[in-house]
């Protein structure tokens, strides 16, 4: 508002602490969402290191139960909520205004909003370790497990008033990015000659704007549960705890293409450059991102199949749940395509790129045998599923953010990350990821 | 690092060509308003979900009352005329039509309001509260959170008339009435869906005890009219 | 998508089209409330169809004209039009999925509704509740290979003779016009697998406790009382004894001999 900026000056720092506080310029804004993320990962990552270790032998009591249980669920949404999204964000932020040829984004104070209000969320969600009162429910923290009754500290009201604000600075960047890509782009720059990345953030950031007011309103559900004795999630007073789930997973699922479409993006941009050859089918895997954007909002209930929805509706689901499949197989052979024939330079960021294709493979494949509701029935809450979720979004997104972070970096810095020690780094990870997760999926089926 | 500044401090009516000749802050708004039609979707459903679902009274049709309902409805509606009075008056440069209708716009928001409260203790005083039943927990949250949106848009539009005071709205910056507007009149046809949804429809609902193929379902009658 | 519209004025409709938008608004509105002003057609099945569509119209109007979509960029209204459709989507599916269209979502809960055995050996359901509930009364030891009756036959059932044994029967599945809701449902009781209930009081001693509960009326009659008109006594002190949850219909279908013989089930449950 032109008024607005006549009354409140904004401070211009060049340098030092406060110009990377007050700054609203995208790059920088890319670099804090980065760095923040990469400190998430670690703690996320010390987390998942906890749990392993208590698994690690019989009758262990390194944690004590409401340890652990705090652990697993501080895991799951430290890494989906404030290290895969934000990273994501982070790559819009650097890279979207400079691949479509604008200045900045849309709105560059709406942007650095963006990255203070995710900070401060973050911060609030792991404040509760302080009190000793992290959330305890699970990622998913199904009703009426979260009621309080059965949690009766504020661990969960932490959790929800979180991702509250985490859902405030999500929309704000989605907003963002939707009229930055659809209104900025320089002349020329039509929809259909836009790098894919860009491409894939428009489609993500739509899902974003879409999805997140429906958790919105699950939280607020679940806060006035806690805490004004409403009925929203209460059996004893008429309500249903399923209403959550439906709530939690018609975010949930698009939510799962919000993390791996710019992952895919990432990859679409890496395997070209490395193979020496222009992307293989342009268009169609435009298309099959778009198709997986809205076929993503019909298949919310294939997480929900054991919970008796009746044959007609797991019908349905089950075959939407099929029917995605396709457009991101499309995609799949499309990545192959662009392999084939081409001078295939194995730089760290390939060596990634080439990791999240067949690690997706094998979490995809595995994704499709749970969407087969009876064989479902056999898989859920096992660590099937643990392994399938691993193998899409820590071989999937997690590896596609790499190969962004090794093809990037010299953008950013003007150097070359060290191609030995990135090596060594996609090793480690290739194989830990499997060595960790591949058993995972005889152990669930047993 | 100095072209921040600048982009900064662009005033709308320089601002460039965009892509598509929409104005940057317009699409922000639609696209804001899109995303806030799953909010109220959200809402909506979950209060569709647990229709004639209470466990105990007082069920709709004990405590609602639909004439003063259609009476606050009409303030509402007649608020969005004065919006758009509002925004002509600024196309127009007319600086006293400019306060006037939004003035008048954010005053028939607060009839509203108040309407709102006068009918949340009314049925506090009936015995519905918010952790009653299935009602009370759906009908305060919904209206609430509507409440809430028109309550914002009267602070909005009172932001606006203090900015206007000194005549500094106008055509050139009529896109921030034109924002204003846009959120109102949204936060009208939400109340208008609302209205039907809770007191036309939904109004009559009796409980459990009741018979209940009296408990009349939306999807069905519609359904079974077609 | 063309980028060679450059910045254009959107239009807005004159002061006449407002005058005649908003006179429009308000005839709906008053033809809505009319429609629901006689007695008869509250709340009718029927009037939902005109009722929707009237707002429907009005809801247009009011975006199409005073948010003026139909004079601005084609875009804006794709984008608006999207996020209602989507929104009006999630609802008609969640509406759907609970209540599967039928009249009323109560009693498509309750047909589906399937109370669940619990299989204390390998947890869970048991796959036929039936069997569980009929193989007790026989009396001889369960197959080996059948995991599924062995926890029902186990709990100690006390050799009251056929009445307890039937009032049993009817505590678990129901009898009359009640068999949608079985005591079980709400009600828990120690040794009864079926009973894990936990919306009303717990019933495990249920037979020395009802002859203290009330002054002057002895064990028998307090309880074929209770369970005639649940609302004649709420004790005291007693877990989840909530007024107004048990209703009186939900025991109209018993006879007086199902009352005796859920009496002389309870008795026996020291």
């Amino acid at each position: 508002m032109a008024t607005l900026t006549d009354v409140i000056d904004r401070p211009s720092s060049q340098s030092g602490l406060w110009s990377w506080i007050t700054t609203v310029d995208h790059k920088r804004i890319g670099v804090l969402y980065g760095v923040t993320a990469f400190i998430f990962l670690l703690l996320g990552g010390l987390e998942a290191g906890v749990i392993r270790l208590q698994l690690a032998v019989p009758d262990n009591t390194l944690v004590d139960p409401d340890t652990f249980n705090q652990m697993f669920t501080m895991h799951g949404t430290t890494m989906i909520f404030l290290v895969i999204m934000p990273l994501s964000a982070s790559f819009f932020n650097f890279v979207i205004p400079l691949a479509i040829g604008a200045r900045d984004v849309a709105f560059p104070r709406l942007n650095a909003f963006s990255y203070w209000v995710f900070l401060f969320g973050g911060l609030l969600l792991n404040a509760s370790f302080l009190t000793n009162q992290a959330p305890d429910a699970g990622w998913f923290s199904y009703a009426n497990l979260t009621e309080k009754p059965f949690s009766a500290n504020q661990g969960l009201d932490y959790w929800a008033l979180g991702l509250q604000v985490l859902g405030v600075s999500s929309l704000a960047a989605a907003f963002n990015f939707v009229v930055t890509i659809v209104n900025m782009r320089a002349p020329g720059m039509s929809l259909m000659r836009m790098p894919l990345f860009v491409w894939m953030t428009l489609v993500t950031s739509i899902l974003l704007v879409l999805a997140f007011p429906v958790i919105t309103v699950g939280l607020i559900e679940l806060t006035f549960d806690r805490n004004f004795g409403t009925n929203f999630f209460v059996p004893e007073g008429g309500g249903d705890p399923i209403l959550w789930q439906h709530l939690f997973w018609v975010f949930g699922h698009p939510e799962v293409y919000i993390l791996i479409l710019p992952a895919m993006g990432i990859v679409s941009e890496v395997l070209p450059t490395f193979s020496r050859k222009p992307l293989f089918g342009y268009p169609v895997v435009v298309f099959s991102g778009v198709v997986i954007g809205i076929m993503g909002w019909a298949v919310w209930s294939h997480h929900m199949f054991t919970v008796g929805l009746g044959p007609v509706a797991v019908s349905v689901f089950m075959i939407t749940t099929m029917l995605i499949a396709v457009p991101t197989g499309v995609k799949i052979f499309n990545w192959i395509g662009t392999l084939w024939g081409g001078q295939i330079d194995l730089k760290t960021a390939m060596l990634f790129a080439l990791g999240f294709v067949a690690l997706f493979i094998v979490g995809g494949l595995s994704g499709v045998s749970h969407a087969v509701a009876p064989s479902d029935n056999q898989q859920q809450d096992t660590y099937y599923i643990v392994a399938h979720i691993h193998y899409v979004l820590f071989g999937g997104a997690l590896f596609g953010i790499f190969a962004g972070v090794y093809y990037w970096f010299p953008k950013l810095t003007g150097k070359l990350l060290h191609e030995g020690l990135g090596k060594l780094h996609f090793w480690l990870y290739f194989i830990g990821m499997n060595v960790t997760f591949f058993p995972m999926h005889y152990l669930g089926l047993n | 690092m100095a072209h921040q500044t600048e982009v900064s401090h662009h005033a709308p009516e320089e601002e460039h060509p965009t892509s598509t000749g929409i104005n940057n802050r317009k699409l922000l708004m639609w696209v804001f308003l899109s995303s806030d039609c799953l909010f109220f979707g959200s809402l909506i459903a979950t209060y569709m979900v647990y229709r004639g679902q209470s466990l105990v009274g007082p069920y709709p049709v004990d405590i609602i009352d639909v004439p003063i309902t259609t009476i606050s409805t009409f303030v509402l509606l007649c608020s969005s005329f004065a919006m758009v009075r509002a925004l002509a008056a600024t196309n127009e440069d007319r600086q006293g039509g400019i306060i006037f209708w939004l003035l008048m716009t954010a005053f028939l928001g607060t009839i509203f309001i108040g309407f709102q409260v006068y009918e949340f203790n009314l049925f506090r005083e009936e015995g519905l509260r918010i952790d009653t039943n299935l009602f009370g927990t759906t009908f305060f949250t919904l209206t609430g959170f509507h409440g809430a949106h028109v309550t914002l848009g009267i602070v909005w539009l009172l932001g606006l008339a203090w900015i206007a005071r000194k005549g500094r709205l106008g055509p050139k910056t009529a896109l921030d009435v034109e924002l204003a507007g846009l959120y109102w009149h949204f936060v009208d046809i939400v109340w208008i869906v609302i209205f039907t949804l809770i007191y036309l429809i939904g109004g009559f609902d009796t409980g459990p005890a009741g018979d209940p193929s009296l408990v009349p379902h939306s999807i069905t009658g519609f359904l079974g009219l077609i | 998508m063309s980028s060679d519209h450059g910045v254009h004025e959107s239009r807005h409709p004159t002061l006449k089209q407002y005058v005649i938008i908003a006179i429009f608004l308000f005839a709906i509105t008053i033809v809505e409330f009319v429609i629901i002003l006689p007695e008869d057609f509250r709340g009718q099945g029927w009037t939902i169809a005109p009722l929707a569509i009237l707002s429907a119209i009005k809801f247009a109007a009011v975006i199409f004209f005073y948010m003026h979509l139909k004079f601005d960029n084609r875009l804006l209204t794709w984008v608006f039009l999207g996020g209602l459709a989507l929104g009006f989507a999630v609802v008609m599916a969640l509406v759907g999925l609970f209540t599967a269209w039928t009249p009323s979502p109560r009693a498509f809960a309750e047909d589906h509704a399937k109370p669940c055995t619990l299989d204390h050996e390998l947890g869970g359901c048991l796959e036929d509740p039936s069997k569980a509930v009929v193989a007790p009364t026989p009396g001889p030891a369960p197959a080996p290979d059948d995991p599924g009756t062995a926890p029902a036959a186990a709990p100690a059932v006390p050799a009251g003779g056929g009445l307890v044994d039937t009032g049993r029967q009817i505590f678990i599945t129901g009898a009359g016009e009640g068999a949608a809701t079985p005591c079980v449902t709400c009600h828990m009781v120690e040794g009864v697998p079926e009973a894990v209930g936990l919306l009303g009081p717990d019933l495990s001693h249920i037979g020395t406790e009802a002859a203290t509960r009330q002054p002057g009326v002895s064990a028998e009659d307090y309880l074929a009382q209770s369970i005639r008109d649940p609302e004649s006594f709420i004790a005291e002190g007693v877990d989840r004894a909530t007024p107004g949850l048990m209703l009186a219909a939900i025991t109209a279908g018993l006879t007086d001999e199902d009352v005796d013989a859920l009496v002389a089930f309870l008795m026996a449950q020291q």
